[in-house]
């Protein structure tokens, strides 16, 4: 009799277990770098200098323009910002075309002040695909 | 006795060799390197790179005037070339955050320039100082006659009947840029941007409204070449400023966010360029060294028949702009 209750504990946390273990945990989701090359920021930061682009001096534009151009996700994205190390800035977008979420993390590779470009340092899907 | 007057007199001497020194950088070629020689920038991109028939008469007189060698006017305008592109270095430091962002870059904009006259002052030798006395009274008359020649183009075209009435077009400067596509515009205002991008989330509740109706695009009209470039997309933002969304008045029903002051249709950095309005400077405070109104890709400058690199002032049509 008590060996089968102990079957049933056992049985109830193994499920119980299988079901939480599933559930995806994003801090233990990795994240993908993303290869930046200086001399292009530099390049690009001149550019933003002489007044073109300056959606690039803006974080959330250059983390919108990630989702579209490199994960070719375009469209309505709902934003939310995240926890970014110093200098940095942290995003987690919800695109409305599909059920994925993507965090990014943002630095400013050539300047750190409020007329330096920004660019995605990395980013991870921590929902559906 | 004489011992006393000599050191009076040496010393004498030396306060007055001070005086000279001190006096001669007042007064001449300002030598330090944070100081602009003309007080603002040189406009060698400006000068050099504008396709207008007037400029390009203006550099033929400059070479006249000055007897310039064609080496040297060729390494002038490589030079101005130079001027729109030297601004990005700068140190990574946690204390720059700190500082007045655009007050630093600003230095860092007249460390450049200084850089740039260094290189001026060693092509032209002992005809620098004319040099730099013919560009600051050409920029004080390019910006009197071009503020004219503006409003005259206006006026005509006001005056004409039909689709070239200026109701909803406006004569601005055009510069380029690489855009994300090859064929896009750039304009001042970012909820342009986003409603073509579809980026609602971004765009506030109370002006999302007015920007309902995307794809927003602009037809360019080069009176030069009599070429145009129709329904060209907005795709960024710019040029210098981000909520300057000129082609509306400050009473429209989608009005204009900021710079209310100044007239219909006037962009800010042009106003900020030719007439020193915000002190010559951004919505950002940086400093603004082109007229611009409108940015064009390669591709849109190359239909209009502008080379690479080359700005001009070119009509834009907007009437399909919230």
């Amino acid at each position: 009799m008590i060996y089968r209750k102990f079957l049933h504990v056992i049985l109830i946390l193994s499920i119980l277990l299988t079901v939480s273990g599933c559930k995806q945990n994003s801090s233990n989701v990795p994240w993908v770098e993303v290869n930046i090359n200086l001399d292009e920021a530099k390049t690009l930061q001149s550019e933003v200098d002489n007044g073109h682009r300056v959606g690039e001096i803006d974080p959330v534009q250059v983390a919108h323009e990630f989702l579209n151009r490199k994960l070719n996700i375009p469209g309505d994205t709902k934003r939310k910002e995240i926890k970014a190390g110093e200098g940095e800035k942290g995003y987690r977008l919800t695109p409305s075309s599909d059920g994925r979420m993507v965090e990014v993390i943002l630095f400013q590779p050539v300047r750190t002040d409020s007329t330096g470009i920004w660019v995605v340092k990395k980013y991870r899907f921590i929902e559906g695909k | 006795m004489k011992k006393v007057i000599l050191v009076a007199l040496l010393a004498c001497f030396t306060f007055s060799v001070f005086l000279i020194g001190n006096t001669s950088k007042s007064g001449g070629i300002v030598e330090s390197a944070n100081e602009d020689p003309w007080e603002q920038v040189e406009n060698l991109n400006y000068l050099f790179w504008t396709a207008d028939e007037k400029i390009e008469n203006d550099v033929k007189k400059l070479q006249l005037d000055l007897s310039l060698t064609g080496k040297q006017m060729e390494k002038l305008k490589e030079l101005g070339l130079q001027e729109g592109y030297l601004f990005s270095e700068g140190r990574r430091c946690k204390d720059d955050a700190a500082k007045d962002d655009a007050v630093t870059f600003n230095q860092r904009v007249d460390e450049t320039f200084a850089n740039i006259d260094k290189e001026v002052r060693v092509l032209l030798g002992e005809k620098y100082n004319d040099f730099c006395k013919w560009i600051k009274t050409w920029w004080e008359n390019e910006k009197m006659y071009r503020l004219n020649w503006l409003a005259e183009k206006e006026k005509k075209s006001k005056e004409e009947i039909g689709i070239t009435s200026t109701d909803d077009r406006e004569l601005v400067y055009a510069t380029q840029y690489n855009g994300y596509t090859n064929l896009e515009i750039a304009l001042p205002d970012k909820y342009v941007k986003f409603a073509n991008l579809g980026w609602w989330d971004d765009i506030p509740d109370s002006i999302e409204p007015y920007y309902s109706n995307p794809p927003y695009t602009a037809n360019v009209y080069y009176e030069t070449t009599n070429k145009s470039v129709l329904n060209v997309l907005v795709r960024e933002v710019g040029p210098y400023n981000e909520d300057d969304n000129y082609w509306d008045s400050a009473t429209a029903s989608n009005p204009r966010r900021m710079f209310t002051d100044l007239a219909l249709g006037e962009p800010e950095a042009e106003a900020a360029k030719l007439r020193g309005y915000n002190d010559g400077k951004d919505q950002f405070g940086r400093v603004v060294n082109q007229p611009a109104g409108v940015d064009l890709t390669e591709e849109v400058a190359a239909q209009l028949r502008l080379a690479p690199q080359q700005n001009d002032w070119v009509w834009v049509r907007y009437s399909d702009l919230p």
